[in-house]
């Protein structure tokens, strides 16, 4: 049996080179579908856009309603704070718990004796001072005086450290 | 293809082409759903047109402790119409509102289409209707501002009203820095029609810190309301000043209100008088003509005049409060027996060119510059004004015939305390926004006199204390002091004999001062001169301060050095 071969025209559209078979077949009806798969394609497009911005709007609606409710609890703590600090309650507890405007004020004068400087204290890295100790208190003379100044201090009176105590 | 195949092939096509197309239709449906009929879920703070106010910032004291802050509250209201059950829903409410029952079932049974209920309830109680779930109510927040401290500083913060409008103080003056900028939500398309969404957070109100110190105010209002009370005054301001800053430490006037309810008699209670009313300064402002007689070098501190009880100035006769001749006399005595006959004599040897010249350079009838808001600038008529007098010259030298805020009378003090640098009052000390803080720095305004004049007259004020203002006198401290008892202009016309206005304005440690205070009483009938009304109120605050600033006794604090 001979052959026929398949003469396409040359004036045939490219839809029909490539689809003639399908397109001889379906005709037209490849043409709607063809058109109604990118209508769906950006009928999605568009839904995932609102979506995601439906999203965000929900999110930032969570988000808001936190911060805003952070910001009350903040103004109620302030508040809260602010009453306990309050000058006339902190006088009227202090009050009842005893406590009183001193009706004297004495100032005390501390002389403390300068402290020894260390040996090889000169500055540089540790390892320099590595070994070296640091001045022995001046033994029980020097707590005794300290001791006795606020004895004299609690009994009356002020005392300076450097005078001799009695 | 067969005909049974190609009936099948396009059953198929059919088929799957009605699927494609069922859910192209659902899509398309699901879109008009959420552009057209769905609008967006509001947000909180949101008002209609989809804007948010932010918090308005907070203000505190030099220390952080609170003086002004905006809180939630809740409005609970009804709408009538869809209350289901309207008995249990009073019997509950009437519990939790804690109002009478009766009350809340009229309004539930009114017909209306909303009904208030019960305005500024905490959150806990809003939560909790909220819980029950019943329908018909709702909760409205609403911010308002709360002044922890009652009348503390009332003066100075000013007040934010129910409707959010900032009236007075630092309230008004910072309005728009506390109030924030608001944000908001713009729903857009872009070119391709898509869906946008814009959102801009609101930028919160920046919180303030004041120089006030709380302590200090409280103490400066406590001996203010005591001085006032005991002296039967009409009103009393008090002022307290860092000379070396010009920083506001405290700042009071009696009486007071509360800017939590803002109920007054009288709504000139709402003005703050240290900035926003002025007065003659009387005696006080001597040391002002002192000071500058002393640096354009007309007297010096050895100067003396012949004091004969009256000089006449202009045609006008101006005689000494005391009536007396003093016979020769010293500039210290002048300033510590505050003779007008001897400040008279100073102003007129300075000419009137230079002593206003002074007078504007110590900052009298111009704005301080403070940080409040409705400052006023006083006035003094000069040479070139028609209501000028030669006597002006006179009588403007004992501070009578011109009128000054409080501020810039203590602010003037400052100055001589201050080396004769004159400092801008302010009282804002820091900023903070975001997490950014922005300190105010403080700010010379121009020197005045000269350090040695600015010396001179402390020692002549320290003199004063010593031998007449004794009031003033604190052991173990050297106060720099002066009183002024100044007439009142009466409505008729001319001075009220009776009426006066009594001042005293000092500061200490003299040597280096660490604090100044002005106490100004207006009217106060038990005691008319500034030394016996107002020095017993300095005295009182500057005893105090010496204890709340730890400055101990000059002998000590001397002795260090």
């Amino acid at each position: 049996m001979a052959s026929h071969p398949v003469v396409v025209p040359y004036r045939q559209s490219w839809l029909r080179r490539t689809a003639h078979h399908w397109y001889d077949t379906l005709g037209p009806w490849l043409c709607v579908l063809a058109v109604i798969l990118v209508i769906a394609l950006l009928a999605f497009v568009y839904l995932a856009q609102a979506s995601y911005v439906a999203r965000q709007i929900d999110m930032m609606a969570k988000l808001e309603k936190d911060r805003c409710k952070l910001h009350e609890e903040n103004s109620a703590l302030l508040l809260e704070i602010a009453q306990y600090e309050d000058v006339s309650r902190i006088k009227t507890e202090a009050r009842a718990m005893g406590l009183g405007e001193p009706t004297r004020i004495e100032y005390v004068e501390v002389t403390v004796d300068d402290p020894l400087p260390l040996p090889g204290s000169r500055g540089g890295p540790l390892s320099d001072v590595r070994g070296a100790q640091l001045p022995a208190p001046q033994g029980p003379a020097f707590l005794s005086g300290i001791w006795q100044q606020f004895r004299n201090w609690i009994i009356g009176g002020t005392v300076r450290a450097d005078q001799p105590s009695r | 293809m067969t005909a049974t195949r190609e009936a099948q092939f396009y059953r198929r096509m059919f088929a799957t082409a009605a699927l494609l197309l069922m859910v192209v239709a659902a899509a398309m449906g699901r879109l008009a759903y959420l552009q057209i009929t769905a609008p967006p879920p509001p947000l909180p703070g949101e008002r209609g047109t989809g804007t948010f106010v932010p918090q308005r910032g907070s203000i505190y004291d030099s220390h952080g402790y609170l003086l002004a802050v905006s809180a939630t509250v809740y409005d609970i209201g009804a709408c009538p119409a869809k209350i289901t059950d309207t008995l249990t829903t009073a019997d509950r409410l009437s519990q939790e509102l804690q109002q009478p029952r009766s009350q809340i079932l009229d309004s539930l049974q009114s017909g209306l289409s909303y009904v208030q209920l019960k305005r500024g309830v905490g959150k806990d109680v809003s939560d909790k209707i909220a819980s029950w779930q019943l329908s018909g109510l709702q909760a409205d927040p609403r911010s308002v501002r709360y002044y922890p401290n009652g009348p503390l500083a009332a003066c100075v913060l000013g007040f934010v009203n129910a409707e959010g409008k900032a009236s007075h103080g630092v309230e008004a003056r910072y309005d728009d820095e506390l109030a924030g900028k608001p944000g908001y939500r713009v729903l857009d398309r872009d070119a391709m029609g898509g869906l946008l969404y814009r959102f801009q957070p609101p930028q919160e109100g920046t919180d303030l810190y004041l120089t006030l110190d709380r302590n200090i105010q409280a103490l400066v209002e406590e001996a203010l309301a005591k001085g006032v009370t005991s002296t039967a005054a009409r009103r009393g301001v008090a002022i307290v000043m860092d000379p070396r800053t010009g920083a506001i430490l405290a700042m009071a006037s009696y009486p007071t209100h509360d800017p939590n309810l803002r109920v007054v008699s009288d709504a000139s209670l709402f003005t703050n008088p240290a900035v926003s009313t002025t007065y003659e300064p009387g005696s006080v402002f001597k040391v002002v003509t002192i000071a500058s007689a002393l640096d354009l070098g007309v007297i010096s501190p050895s100067s003396t005049y012949y004091d004969r009880g009256e000089i006449v100035v202009g045609g006008r006769p101006i005689r000494n409060s005391d009536g007396q001749a003093h016979g020769e006399t010293t500039i210290a005595e002048l300033l510590a027996y505050s003779l007008n006959v001897g400040s008279a004599t100073v102003s007129t040897k300075l000419g009137r060119g230079k002593f206003y010249e002074y007078v504007r350079r110590f900052g009298f009838s111009q704005l301080s510059g403070v940080d409040l808001a409705y400052e006023t600038a006083g006035w003094v008529r000069i040479p070139g004004n028609p209501e000028w007098h030669e006597s002006d010259l006179a009588t403007n030298s004992f501070g009578q015939g011109l009128a000054a805020t409080p501020l810039q009378m203590l602010s003037a003090i400052c100055a001589v305390a201050n080396d004769g640098v004159l400092m801008r009052p302010y009282i804002v000390g820091r900023k903070v926004a975001g997490g950014n803080v922005t300190v105010v720095s403080p700010q010379m305004v121009r020197r005045v006199v000269s350090p040695e004049a600015a010396a001179q007259v402390t020692d002549m004020l320290v003199y004063a204390v010593d031998r007449v203002q004794t009031v003033a006198a604190i052991p173990g401290y050297r106060v720099a002091a002066k009183s002024g008892t100044s007439q009142v202009y009466a409505e008729t016309g001319g001075y009220d004999p009776k009426e006066t206005v009594a001042s005293f304005a000092g500061y200490a440690p003299a040597d280096d001062p660490r604090f100044a205070v002005l106490v100004v009483l207006d009217r106060p009938q038990k005691e008319q001169w500034g030394s016996r009304a107002a020095g017993p109120v300095f005295r009182e605050i500057a005893q105090q301060l010496f204890t709340l600033l730890a400055i101990p006794p000059d002998n000590v604090r001397l002795a260090r050095r």
